[in-house]
């Protein structure tokens, strides 16, 4: 429980600003933990990129909830492509090089579902951080009012939800 | 905005630092389940470890009681090691890769029971998978029978069936094939239009002959032109004919090839289908190099399978070459996927064993003896380290007795030829026992020695094993007469057995050789007393053959002479036709040239 009430006051104290493009990055940053096998070198890093730049940590739990039914979804396919990129003879002293470098080989780029999900975040997150910001700045001008007049809105708002929902919040 | 939280860089060490620890106490975890994971990987049965010990900062792992279960007998475990310390390289641990300095292991003991089944209850595609080549090699290799019953007995040679025997089938189809090109031929010398082409000669011939050539007019000379042109044109024709011919016949001479060669081939089937009629009717062969390999294969394909298993699982952990390797990715809740290995020369290996020294202890409760196993060089990616594994087994220095094995192996998979030797003698064991059914006995080799040599370079496989037993027991389990009993006689009073088997050859040609004094007994035994019989018997199933497959293999010779006869003589009378056809038109066309004043012929375009 402390280490819970640590990471909670972690959260807590590091999101204090919310713009659309924190929390685009933070979904973008999010969507890689999400996306590729959990247990990874590359997540740790970006998990303390993310912690130590100004995006928003929020937005990285929601990228990581959103993305994790699509990774387990486009596993077969993330599959297929780090075997092309991992059996492509031209890529091969790459590849070589990072399996026997310390520290790289550690990342598992040589399996290919970790490779193939990364390349798939890789190219995907540029995509995800537009579409989360014009997302975030749409909800932010059409749909808050309106929700916010709800009862389930109102009921949300005084449960813990609202912690995380704040950050959508028009400043 | 700011881009750093600053004031996070404190709380986020802090984090890490917990993740670490947190890391670090599940470590022991971690690793006793990842060598069970393993383990059971390559075994195809359970491997229990009690507690693992890693030491980070010592850079050692410590393992209590590791059990691996026997995947044939899971409530047995294969091996069982009390303890085992491993020194580790910490740097090849930076690479995920697993360099041992040096590995003791003691307390080994085999066979002993398990509380809990050691069968495993989830299996991934590759657990237990072994490359193979060699165990399925072993397991395909054909041993021959040896039986005895219903020798004596009248043959019954309608067991012989037409539709069994190869030679008929392919006197068929050589009849069929003759007959089919023999109309193809046919077509197409027909379609070269020879006879039109030569009735045209000699039409054209006949009309050089007539030609006036005493009053040349202006009619005389167009029509001697225009003769003297088609005449011309006709020369060529026929020599672009006789071009079209000689081909054909080379074509057609490599089709009566083929057929001559399945005629010829028909010798050779014939003998298969004398071989095959013997063993319908279980006439069993009198020589010993037979009944060496009927006797006593199966036993010394028994001994010699664990070795090939093991030489499979060597090849399939431990491949020869520098080539990229895939193996099935590590168990998680999302989709493994394939790890693919790049191994690289000046690196470590993914797994190197540099010495172990390990204790074991064998034979039966209450009479075990220590042995010592030295390994050097175990490694996953020989090309990588460079240098053979070689393996060693003997007793333990002080150790006493007649009882003794004693194993040495070389593996060198450093080139892409692989290249493995492997020796084991076991002295003062028993030997076990050989079934006869054949003569309804059992054979027991009582204590003795057997040796095995075995080399494998590559496809290439050699491997040698002798039994030397010089007390040994015989037990007769069925009431014998006839024949039988004086077969049983005749070996059971041999008091030593000497058996030597040798295997050689690739998985695609192979020989299976198997000498043994009893073999050689028991052929001149059969031989003295059935050897005349036999052979008259042998001699009416060749008769039957014979008497089945003539009437189809003279068909066939008949069919296929026909056919090169006819097409021979035909094409012999079409190339003598265009001879002297175009011969007699350039001699027309010479004289025709001579008598003419010059400037009336045209030249030659």
């Amino acid at each position: 429980m402390p280490l819970l009430a640590l990471i909670q006051k972690l959260i807590k104290t590091l999101n204090s600003e919310g713009t659309p493009n924190q929390i685009a990055a933070g979904i973008a940053i999010g969507a890689v933990v999400g996306l590729t096998p959990l247990m990874s070198l590359h997540n740790l890093a970006l998990i303390a990129l993310a912690i130590i730049t100004c995006v928003s940590i929020p937005g990285v739990m929601l990228g990581w909830m959103l993305f994790v039914p699509v990774g387990f979804l486009l596993d077969p396919q993330f599959h297929e492509i780090g075997r092309w990129l991992l059996l492509q003879p031209s890529l091969a002293p790459i590849w070589t090089a990072g399996y026997n470098t310390p520290i790289i080989a550690l990342t598992s780029f040589n399996n290919t579902v970790v490779l193939g999900s990364f390349v798939g975040w890789t190219v995907l997150a540029v995509p995800i951080f537009f579409t989360a910001r014009i997302g975030v700045i749409k909800y932010r001008e059409h749909l808050y009012d309106r929700l916010a007049k709800t009862k389930l809105f109102k009921a949300v708002k005084t449960s813990k939800l609202y912690k995380l929902y704040r950050l959508f919040r028009p400043e | 905005m700011k881009l750093f939280r600053w004031k996070a860089i404190v709380p986020l060490c802090l984090l890490l630092v917990l993740l670490a620890v947190f890391w670090l106490f599940l470590l022991d975890g971690i690793v006793r389940r990842g060598i069970e994971f393993a383990g059971s990987q390559i075994t195809g049965a359970r491997v229990d470890v009690e507690s693992a010990d890693i030491r980070l900062l010592a850079g050692s792992l410590h393992l209590h009681r590791i059990e691996v279960a026997d995947p044939e007998a899971p409530m047995t475990n294969l091996i069982e090691v009390e303890e085992a310390v491993a020194d580790l390289r910490l740097t090849a641990l930076l690479q995920k890769k697993i360099v041992v300095d040096t590995l003791a292991v003691r307390g080994v003991r085999f066979g002993t029971p398990r509380t809990e089944s050691g069968e495993l209850t989830r299996r991934v595609e590759s657990t237990g998978a072994v490359a193979g080549r060699f165990g399925e090699w072993i397991e395909n290799l054909p041993i021959p029978d040896l039986s005895l019953e219903g020798l004596g007995e009248a043959v019954n040679i309608t067991e012989i069936k037409n539709d069994s025997l190869a030679t008929i089938r392919l006197a068929r189809n050589i009849s069929e094939a003759a007959d089919s090109t023999g109309r193809m031929w046919s077509e197409q010398i027909r379609s070269l239009d020879l006879q039109a082409e030569i009735d045209t000669a000699r039409v054209v011939i006949e009309r050089l002959q007539n030609l006036n050539l005493r009053n040349l007019g202006l009619r005389q000379i167009r029509e001697i032109t225009k003769t003297y042109n088609t005449a011309r044109d006709l020369t060529h024709s026929l020599e672009q004919k006789r071009d079209n011919l000689q081909s054909l016949r080379s074509d057609i001479e490599e089709g009566i090839g083929y057929l001559k060669e399945g005629i010829s081939g028909l010798d050779e089937t014939r003998a298969a289908d004398y071989r095959y009629a013997r063993t319908l009717l279980q006439i069993p062969s009198l020589g010993a190099p037979d009944i060496g390999p009927a006797l006593f294969a199966e036993m010394a394909l028994d001994n010699l399978r664990p070795y090939l298993n093991i030489l499979d699982k060597i090849e399939q952990y431990a491949p020869p070459g520098l080539k990229t390797r895939q193996r099935a990715g590590p168990e998680r809740v999302r989709m493994s996927g394939t790890t693919v290995h790049f191994p690289r020369r000046r690196s470590y290996p993914a797994f190197l064993l540099q010495f172990a020294e390990i204790s074991l202890s064998l034979g039966e409760e209450g009479s075990r003896e220590d042995y010592l196993l030295l390994i050097n060089g175990l490694n996953s990616d020989p090309a990588v380290y460079g240098e053979p594994t070689t393996l060693s087994l003997d007793r333990a220095s002080g150790a006493e007795g007649e009882r003794r094995i004693r194993a040495a192996a070389h593996l060198d998979h450093t080139t892409p030829l692989a290249v493995d030797s492997l020796t084991v003698t076991r002295e003062g064991m028993g030997m076990g026992e050989v079934s006869l059914g054949s003569v309804g006995g059992n054979l027991d080799l009582g204590t003795g020695m057997v040796s095995l040599r075995l080399v494998r370079a590559g496809e290439r496989l050699d491997a040698a094993m002798q039994w030397n037993c010089p007390s040994v027991t015989w037990e007769s389990t069925t009431d014998k007469s006839g024949v039988i009993e004086f077969v049983w006689r005749t070996i059971s009073g041999l008091n030593s057995v000497v058996i030597d088997v040798e295997i050689a050859g690739t998985p695609s040609r192979f020989d299976l050789s198997v000498r043994s004094n009893v073999a050689g007994e028991l052929a001149r035994g059969l031989e003295s007393q059935l050897g005349d019989q036999i052979r008259r018997t042998e001699a009416r199933v060749r008769s039957e053959v014979n008497l089945r497959i003539e009437s189809f293999v003279a068909d066939a010779r008949n069919r296929a002479e026909a056919v090169e006869s006819e097409v021979e003589e035909r094409l012999a009378e079409f190339q003598r036709q265009l001879d002297e056809v175009r011969a007699e038109l350039q001699a027309r066309i010479g004289n025709l040239t001579e008598r003419l004043p010059a400037g009336i012929i045209p030249p030659d375009k």
